[in-house]
């Protein structure tokens, strides 16, 4: 039977995922691991800041010239601290500057391996849950430890090179603009707007690409290389579905979570502004949304956990429907 | 091979233990800062002390190199505890990392909650053993051991902390650190004196 443009329905995909996803509290476990490490790309060091320091350093040492209360008398405090560093030996300075290169090292590596480890083990689990087999902790992250380095090479690899790609051609773009006479301006800066074209477009492409690449790596054993090609194909084949699908998915998710906090937020504010007039009304409405509000504390990684499963359930859901395309 | 896995308290034992000898590493080095002579000194070896202690890789990854060589962390080979894998045998270096990396990162989502699920799995196993498939073993019942280093660590602690409190409020640094401060307040004062303005100055004359 020959493949017609739509070969999945989104109220299928999503009476399958919610299946999915509410009998397996595990996969909102790798959920949640998910939706933390996703924070791990910021690649953040936090704590340590080294411009951060200096620039609070700086502006402590100007502070004497421009603060009109303490005015020299914080210089001077400065001066005599530093002076009691400035007997440190400077080896001592090396070493904790090596080390802080270190600490970053190790910790970016450890979040790209974690956000790596925690996708393949909620791929993998959805997987078990699709094959009606029993999902655990154990089977899904067994299954996920050797896809770490391919699903690396997979999702990490791609977005490097066309970032790369992106600052290289904006950079170039940006000189000539800069140093071109005013004629060739136009120029440059027309190619500047196609080229940010081209990248919105890439970027989309790569994007769908990795959704169906990831799968291919976790699921179905293949290669990164093969699994990209034929996330591609498949990206490209359908575009506007995926596009449709992914829009869905954005709202209502947001819709989910969007509602409690309104809630929440709206029962605050509420009680805040009658609680001058009307006070048991106030105490009511503040009681209401305090409530809320340490629920969604309490349960807010949870519900993270919860959804990002069910968003991963519903592409691995489409990926089924079409993966012979 | 019958294996005897190990009871969270007998974990939690290990998990003391292994917070005190850090613990008293640090309180070690505060109390060697303490008793130097002179605040630039003190600060030479407070700098040291970042370097060897907070900000030192090898203090982070101890318990993973223990682990592969020694098969458990202190804490662990003191109270007779072993990281082994299902069949009884030692872990590769890479699944070792991991559980005491990332795997410790997983358990403590949801409020420790991976670490308080050996209270109930059959396996007592938590979430970070379950990930790499690993349980901890009891090869030595040598509980009586963990006790009693606990203890002996927790008055270590307690004493070495004692020390470094007396050496603090007696050692000739509080007097360079209370002279510099004194310095400090007194050339706020000044400038405060400076930057106000004279009274004659701020009464209109002809009240003057």
């Amino acid at each position: 039977m020959e493949k017609t443009e739509s070969d999945w329905s989104i109220e299928a995909l999503y009476r399958g995922a919610w299946q999915i996803v509410k009998h397996n509290p595990v996969l909102w476990l790798f959920g949640m691991a998910a939706a933390i490490a996703g924070s791990g790309y910021n690649f953040r060091f936090p704590d340590v800041d080294p411009q951060g320091w200096q620039k609070i350093f700086e502006d402590a040492y100007q502070q004497g010239g421009n603060d009109a209360v303490l005015g020299n008398a914080t210089s001077a405090l400065f001066e005599s601290v530093s002076q009691l560093f400035a007997h440190v030996p400077v080896w001592l300075y090396v070493a904790i500057g090596i080390e802080l290169l270190i600490f970053l090292a190790i910790t970016i590596v450890l979040a790209l391996i974690y956000s790596n480890w925690a996708n393949a083990s909620l791929l993998s689990g959805i997987q078990l849950a699709m094959q009606k087999k029993p999902v655990s902790i154990a089977d899904s992250s067994e299954r996920a430890l050797s896809k770490i380095i391919p699903l690396l090479q997979t999702t990490f690899v791609p977005s490097l090179l066309l970032s790369v790609i992106m600052l290289v051609v904006i950079g170039m773009l940006a000189m000539g603009i800069a140093i071109s006479p005013s004629g060739l301006k136009a120029i440059f800066i027309l190619f500047l707007i196609v080229w940010i074209a081209v990248l919105i477009v890439a970027w989309f492409l790569l994007s769908l690409t990795l959704i169906w690449a990831s799968r291919e790596v976790v699921v179905h054993n293949k290669k990164p290389r093969e699994a990209l090609g034929h996330g591609y194909h498949l990206a490209k084949k359908k575009f506007w579905s995926m596009l449709l699908l992914g829009f869905v998915n954005n709202i209502v998710t947001t819709m989910a979570i969007a509602i409690p906090v309104g809630l929440m937020i709206g029962a605050l504010v509420g009680g805040f502004f009658a609680f001058s007039s009307y006070k048991s009304l106030g105490i009511s409405l503040f009681v209401f949304g305090g409530t809320l509000l340490f629920l969604f504390l309490l349960a807010g990684w949870v519900i993270a956990g919860v959804i990002t499963a069910f968003k991963a359930a519903v592409w691995s859901l489409a990926l089924e429907a079409i993966k012979d395309l | 091979m019958q294996i005897s896995t190990a009871s969270f308290w007998l974990r939690l034992l290990a998990f003391l233990n292994d917070s005190f000898i850090i613990m008293m590493l640090h309180v070690l080095f505060l109390s060697f800062i303490l008793s130097r002579q002179t605040l630039s000194d003190a600060t030479s070896v407070f700098v040291l002390y970042i370097v060897a202690l907070p900000l030192n890789p090898l203090l982070y990854f101890q318990s993973a190199i223990l682990t592969y060589y020694f098969g458990g962390s202190l804490g662990k080979l003191l109270t007779g505890l072993a990281v082994t894998n299902e069949d009884g045998k030692p872990l590769s270096l890479k699944r070792i990392f991991f559980r005491q990396t990332l795997g410790y990162r997983f358990s403590t989502m949801v409020f420790g909650l991976g670490y308080f699920s050996v209270l109930t799995d059959p396996k007592r196993q938590a979430w970070h053993d379950k990930t790499i498939g690993s349980l901890v073993v009891v090869y030595r019942p040598m509980w009586i051991v963990g006790m009693i280093s606990l203890i002996a660590f927790v008055i270590l602690n307690g004493y070495m902390i004692a020390g470094a409190v007396r050496m603090a409020t007696t050692s000739p640094l509080k007097d360079e650190a209370m002279g510099l401060f004194a310095e400090y307040q007194s050339s706020m004062e000044q400038d405060a004196r400076e930057k106000r303005v004279p009274l004659e100055e701020s009464v209109p004359e002809e009240l003057n």
